[in-house]
């Protein structure tokens, strides 16, 4: 069960990190395409949706899982970088 | 993201540079063999698995084999026990006694032995001080050789332990000045440019890693540290002060389970009923067994519990040895439950990540990766920033043997663990000899030959190596997948699958290095030397 809770919380992360990443403005900066950037508000709720099951574990006192989703959702953010930084060539 | 003046931020990075420079490499060591301290009980499993699963952490019918061990012991070295599973699922129980060395050292003298899960027979019997005991387990050699790396770098204790921990304070210091002179953490936290000069990929591939890595890197640092000071450092002088240098006293009152002295002889009662008890107040398998005094008056048993699913800490009951009835449910630290045992308690499954299996475990991995990847390309960054100066090639040679070497001597010395094992040699001796020689190679054949086809050729050995560990276990009478599916011991095919998956990779990254020129620091080192 708890394995299920925190691969789902993961998995809406990861979407919304996948989102944030690609709409980065200063990652598009650097690629030469600022007009993709998103605005602020639409980030800003990628952010909470990125953070949104952390919370929600925080709120129910569930530290095992909150523990997990938060390496396992920094390592993801990392390969992310990496692997969009890749596609940038 | 924190503005800091111009000159703090020189500073900063001044302490950030110089002190990955002066531990950065021993660091990076104790951070690589720490991502494979992470599957240390996986690594058990698939080097020296049994031919039949085992079901249960501690096996029905264990009370037979443990009286039988105790009654084959000198009394005067059941002082204190201990048992708890190990590779394979074989359980390790040991009976010693702490005794000082003839320099005033604490030491201890025991006896240990394998219980296998499924005959119940004892094996493996190796008696003598820690060393002696230590030396005669095989079948978790590979993982200890990991772990001992890691815990304290295989310098004898206590100045491995104070190594590592100044290590660990080194990463914190890096962690927060890093931190500190990023100015656009959350700003730059995507942008990862590959295109513009060289040096600029290789700062923004290390401050991103570092950036998602940060908190965790802080985290398995100030753990680390503790872990390292507590027993090296924190104990002795907490009992200088406080105990008159009576360590043993210091420990009692910190573990809080000081026992009545009653000498008089009295049967242990059933381990199997305590065991049975705990697990049914817990709701969680048993961790580890000890036992003080065991066959008098004033024997207590401890019993540690894993953690209960959704849990990061299990609990700790204590029981009446001679009558098996329970006594009460341990804080961490001290008798009653208190602020300072709950942070304590944490320690653990925050530094090791154990607390969810696999799950947990493969997170940790990741992170522990990361770690690994932000100190090196640290390292390389600083080197390749002063690759005209010739004061620092040496350190640059020194960066790329151990960046690249330090796994390949690792899986020589796994390699050697397997045809030591097999030969029934030295195993200890051998893998230690191969894996500083494979070392040392790596280091001068960075400085002899050009450092980039070093590192080349350092990564195809890896993957080679990787490729043909699964083999040689195999070819060393290890058991077949078949086997092991056959018997659902599913560690043993996912170990050699990820083994050999890591091998391609490194195949492959060695080949396109081969075949992609860059404008690599080793290269810019060439030019600078011709």
């Amino acid at each position: 069960m708890m394995g299920l809770v925190v691969l789902c919380g993961v998995l809406l992360s990861a979407c919304a990190l996948l989102w944030l990443a690609r709409h980065d403005p200063k990652r598009l900066r650097v690629l030469g395409r600022r007009h993709a950037a998103a605005a602020l508000a639409p980030r800003r709720l990628a952010v909470l949706i990125a953070l949104a099951p952390g919370l929600a574990m925080l709120l129910r006192a569930d530290w095992a899982e909150l523990m997990i989703w938060a390496g396992a959702v920094l390592a993801i953010g990392w390969l992310l970088t990496q692997t969009l930084a890749v596609r940038a060539r | 993201m924190i503005r800091l003046p111009q000159r703090e931020t020189k500073s900063l990075l001044a302490i950030h540079g110089w002190s990955a420079v002066f531990l950065g490499l021993l660091l990076y060591v104790v951070i690589v063999t720490g991502v494979a301290s992470v599957f240390a009980d996986e690594i058990g499993d698939w080097a020296s698995p049994l031919p039949t699963a085992t079901t249960q952490r501690f096996p029905a019918g264990l009370d037979q084999p443990l009286q039988q061990f105790a009654a084959s012991v000198d009394p005067e070295l059941r002082e204190s026990f201990f048992a708890f599973p190990r590779a394979g699922g074989r359980i390790l129980a040991q009976f010693h006694r702490d005794e000082k060395d003839a320099k005033g050292r604490p030491t201890e003298r025991g006896v240990t032995v394998d219980i296998d899960p499924h005959t119940l027979q004892i094996e493996n019997r190796r008696a003598g001080d820690a060393e002696q005991m230590d030396a005669g387990d095989r079948s978790n050699r590979l993982a200890d050789f990991f772990v001992n790396l890691h815990v304290h770098l295989h310098v004898p204790n206590p100045w491995g332990l104070l190594l590592t921990g100044v290590l660990g304070l080194a990463m914190m210091v890096a962690a927060v000045s890093g931190f500190l002179m990023h100015r656009h953490l959350l700003r730059e936290l995507f942008t990862l440019r590959r295109r513009r000069g060289d040096l600029l990929s290789k700062r923004d591939a290390h401050a991103v890693a570092g950036s998602w890595n940060l908190l965790f890197s802080f985290l398995l640092a100030f753990t680390g540290s503790f872990f390292s000071f507590a027993t090296s450092f924190g104990v002795p002088v907490m009992a200088m002060v406080a105990f008159n240098g009576d360590q043993a006293k210091a420990f009692e009152t910190f573990i809080g389970n000081p026992p009545v002295n009653d000498p008089r002889p009295a049967p242990m009662a059933s381990i199997e009923a305590m065991l049975a008890d705990a697990t049914h107040r817990a709701g969680a398998d048993t961790f580890f067994i000890s036992v003080e005094h065991w066959g008098r008056a004033d024997a207590r048993a401890t019993i540690s519990m894993l953690p209960p699913e959704g849990e990061l800490a299990g609990t700790t009951y204590v029981y009446d040895g001679p009558s098996g009835a329970f006594q009460y449910e341990k804080p961490a630290l001290g008798r009653v439950p208190s602020l300072g045992g709950s942070l304590f308690s944490l320690m653990a499954p925050l530094h090791f990540g154990n607390f969810a299996g696999v799950l947990s475990k493969a997170v940790w991995f990741a992170l522990g990766f990361a770690a690994a990847y932000v100190a090196l390309s640290g390292l390389r960054l600083w080197t390749q920033r002063r690759a005209a100066e010739r004061a620092w090639r040496p350190l640059a040679y020194a960066v790329t043997g151990f960046g690249y070497g330090l796994p390949l001597s690792l899986l020589v010395a796994s390699v050697v663990f397997f045809v030591a094992r097999s030969a029934d040699i030295d195993v200890n001796t051998a893998m230690m000899r191969s894996f500083l020689a494979t070392l040392t190679l790596s280091v001068f054949g960075s400085a002899l030959v050009d450092n980039a086809r070093a590192a080349r050729t350092m990564l195809a050995l890896t993957g080679a190596l990787l490729l043909a560990l699964p083999v040689l276990r195999l070819a060393c009478g290890g058991p077949t997948w078949a086997e092991m599916f056959a018997t659902a011991q599913l560690v043993v095919p996912a170990i050699d699958t990820a083994l050999t998956l890591s091998g391609l990779i490194c195949l492959t990254f060695a080949w396109r290095a081969a075949r992609v020129p860059r404008a690599d620091a080793p290269v810019q080192l060439k030019e600078v030397r011709g």
